[in-house]
């Protein structure tokens, strides 16, 4: 089966008054019909680049290079125009920060039913018919009347379903999610990934999400990949990541996080920060946290070797027992 | 033994003006009471809008509380001027959410954490100075970073600056609001244990104020749970985590996502329907009754009488009509059939 998102060594630089920052060094990543892929890794590591990076959504101080393969065509080339066709309407984004991303001087439902007057082609009254459904399929009660409000009037939580609602308006095929649960309580938060859950069900949707919460990761994603410093340094299916994770760095992020109902007297720490790469790495960049570095890891940099079937990690000293 | 802070019937209103021009009265905090003891550190966990900051800026004076009295190692500061509470400001520090935000980024690391050393005239000069490289040492900031300026120390950093100009007076009472929360996961980890072993080495009591369970789990004795503005269990860790009897508390363990994909299967889709009600006009009778999963099983007293905090065992209080009624397992089953009711439905 060929996949929907096919990305091939997506590679992004930012010129900056510091110099080059390599926000994103040499990246592939491929995302199935139906399949939630999580983007896992701290900030800083460029997930968030990455993806917004496959709709040219990036300032002009960034330069792209790869290939983003999608039904056919390569994004990274496409014309503005050809591009318009596909955000929103088969590529759709939702981010971290509901309340600052939709527009606080239109209505939640006159932004709702621009996508699908612009993309469908709909009528006012057919747009306004649809988003009062799209409402009801993110559970907002009382559609009709938070259509006619504006998003100060409705509560975080209600804002990012309005956000899902309008990204799901023209039934993408793939849906970004940025960070979508970060800002919102712990109860909102299972409700918002129940329903992303439902979405890829009921219309096949894929789902790249990108998260810094393995929490979240744990709960709904298929596939993860893991990041740091601007590369993929693991990739496997959930389970094994969490089973069986090669790389330290995964190890050290898993171990890291309180878990509840399992207390601990000290948490695992990786001492260090995540450095700033000012071009493509030369040695492993997390090397310098390491607990297992050795020579070789600062002489030469490791590339993604498969270590089982489905199962990649880019390291010389990978842990090999379940944790 | 007096407790290091005492807090009575503590309410908080703010009056503000309405959609249609009339004044509205926000129900921050409505009657909150708890104590923290020596070297203890007390939980104080919610979701957004619970009033848990609002409890946290009236403990340290940052706004006047309307009623109820606030007792810091037995003196009352509740309505104490600003200018007879700077003595006892030494005694009493804050650790803010945002390291980004809550340093000034004109003063030098040293200067930041040198400050309170300054206006409470502890020390001066070689003094200070001894004072501030210690501290940075105890917090795990090398000598170098004090000539630096916010900007260029990454989070974890300036969080360490931000406990080490609280703790550079050694306080007896550390207010932490949401400390980890604006920081990665990493990052967290290490800032949860200093914390412990600056409570252990240090001795202070500590307000840990957080909306993150399992961080709660991992550092607090004590835990009170806050909703609507009012505690609605409190009780000691191991009670709290493992036989929580409101439905409320409940619910939020049941919201904690483990890191752990088997758990998946497991975990009862959300049964907590809504958002928490606005306080300007919390509901009346039980503020829970909207969103309880035993909403039907309580009325009709939740809609007229307000749950009272009664203890079930000697240091575990609940706010619930139904608490103790039926034991904790009928209730899970109850929620349960009602989540289950309604992916069918």
């Amino acid at each position: 089966m060929s996949a929907l998102l096919d990305v091939r060594g997506l590679s992004v630089q930012f010129a900056s008054s510091h110099g080059r920052v390599q926000a994103v060094d040499d990246v592939s990543l491929t995302v199935g019909a139906g399949e939630i892929v999580g983007l896992v890794g701290e900030s800083g590591c460029g997930k968030s680049v990455a993806t917004m990076s496959l709709l040219r959504l990036l300032p002009p101080t960034a330069t792209v290079s790869g290939e983003a393969w999608f039904e056919g065509t390569n994004l990274l080339v496409q014309s503005p125009r050809q591009l318009r066709a596909v955000r929103g309407r088969k590529v759709s984004f939702i981010f971290q920060e509901p309340m600052s991303s939709l527009n606080p001087l239109f209505t939640i439902g006159e932004q709702i039913t621009e996508v699908m007057r612009k993309h469908l082609g709909l009528s006012r009254r057919e747009a306004r018919r649809r988003a009062v459904n799209l409402l009801e399929t993110v559970r907002i009660a009382d559609p009709a009347r938070r259509l006619s409000e504006y998003p100060h009037q409705l509560s975080g939580g209600m804002c990012q379903r309005a956000m899902i609602a309008m990204a799901i308006a023209c039934q993408p095929k793939l849906l970004i999610a940025d960070e979508p649960t970060t800002a919102l309580d712990v109860t909102i938060q299972t409700e918002v990934l129940d329903l992303l859950r439902d979405l890829r069900d009921e219309l096949g949707m894929a789902v790249i999400l990108i998260t810094h919460n393995l929490g979240v990761v744990a709960d709904i994603v298929d596939r993860v990949c893991v990041m740091y410093a601007g590369r993929k340094i693991e990739e496997a299916p959930v389970e094994e990541i969490f089973r069986a994770s090669h790389h330290p760095y995964t190890r050290g992020l898993i171990a890291a996080v309180p878990r509840l109902g399992n207390r601990v007297d000290r948490l695992e720490e990786i001492p260090g920060h995540v450095p700033v790469m000012h071009g493509p790495a030369s040695m492993c960049s997390f090397a310098p946290r390491c607990p297992r570095a050795a020579d070789d890891c600062v002489e030469y940099r490791p590339e993604l070797e498969p270590l089982e079937r489905n199962h990649t990690a880019a390291c010389f000293h990978p842990y090999q027992a379940p944790v | 033994m007096t407790p290091v802070l005492r807090v009575v019937d503590l309410v908080k209103h703010f009056k503000v003006g309405g959609q249609t021009g009339r004044a509205l009265t926000v129900h921050a905090v409505d009657g909150v009471s708890f104590e923290i003891g020596e070297r203890e550190i007390f939980g104080l966990v919610g979701e957004s809008g619970s009033g848990k900051t609002t409890v946290a800026q009236c403990v340290a004076r940052l706004y006047e509380p309307t009623s109820g009295s606030i007792e810091l190692d037995g003196v009352d500061i509740t309505h104490m001027s600003q200018r007879a509470l700077r003595p006892l400001r030494r005694t009493m520090h804050t650790v803010f959410q945002n390291p980004y935000s809550s340093l000034n980024p004109r003063m030098t690391c040293e200067q930041i954490i040198k400050e309170p050393l300054d206006s409470h005239r502890v020390a001066r000069g070689t003094e200070s100075r001894r004072m501030v490289v210690e501290t940075a040492d105890r917090v795990g900031l090398r000598a170098a970073l004090l000539e630096r300026y916010p900007h260029e120390l990454s989070g974890g950093q300036r969080q360490r600056v931000g406990l080490a100009r609280s703790l550079v007076l050694k306080p007896r009472l550390l207010i932490a609001d949401e400390p980890v929360s604006a920081l990665d996961v990493s990052i967290q980890a290490s800032i949860l244990n200093l914390l412990k072993d600056l409570q252990d080495d240090m001795g202070f009591s500590c307000l840990f104020i957080s909306h993150d369970l399992a961080t709660v789990e991992f550092l607090c004795e004590r835990v009170a749970v806050m909703y609507l503005g009012q505690i609605v269990e409190s009780a000691n860790r191991q009670t709290l985590f493992s036989h929580a009897e409101h439905p409320y508390t409940r619910a939020l363990l049941d919201a904690v996502l483990v890191p752990d994909p088997e758990a998946r299967r497991t975990r009862d889709r959300s049964h907590l329907h809504g958002e928490i009600p606005s306080p300007t006009d919390p509901p009346i009778g039980c503020r829970f009754r909207t969103r309880c999963p035993l909403s039907e099983e309580s009325a009709p007293r939740s809609l007229e009488e307000e749950p009272q905090l009664r203890e079930l065992t000697p240091g575990h209080a609940v706010a619930c009509h139904l608490a103790g009624a039926h034991g904790g397992q009928r209730h899970t089953a109850s929620a349960g059939a009602a989540g289950g009711a309604g992916n069918t439905g």
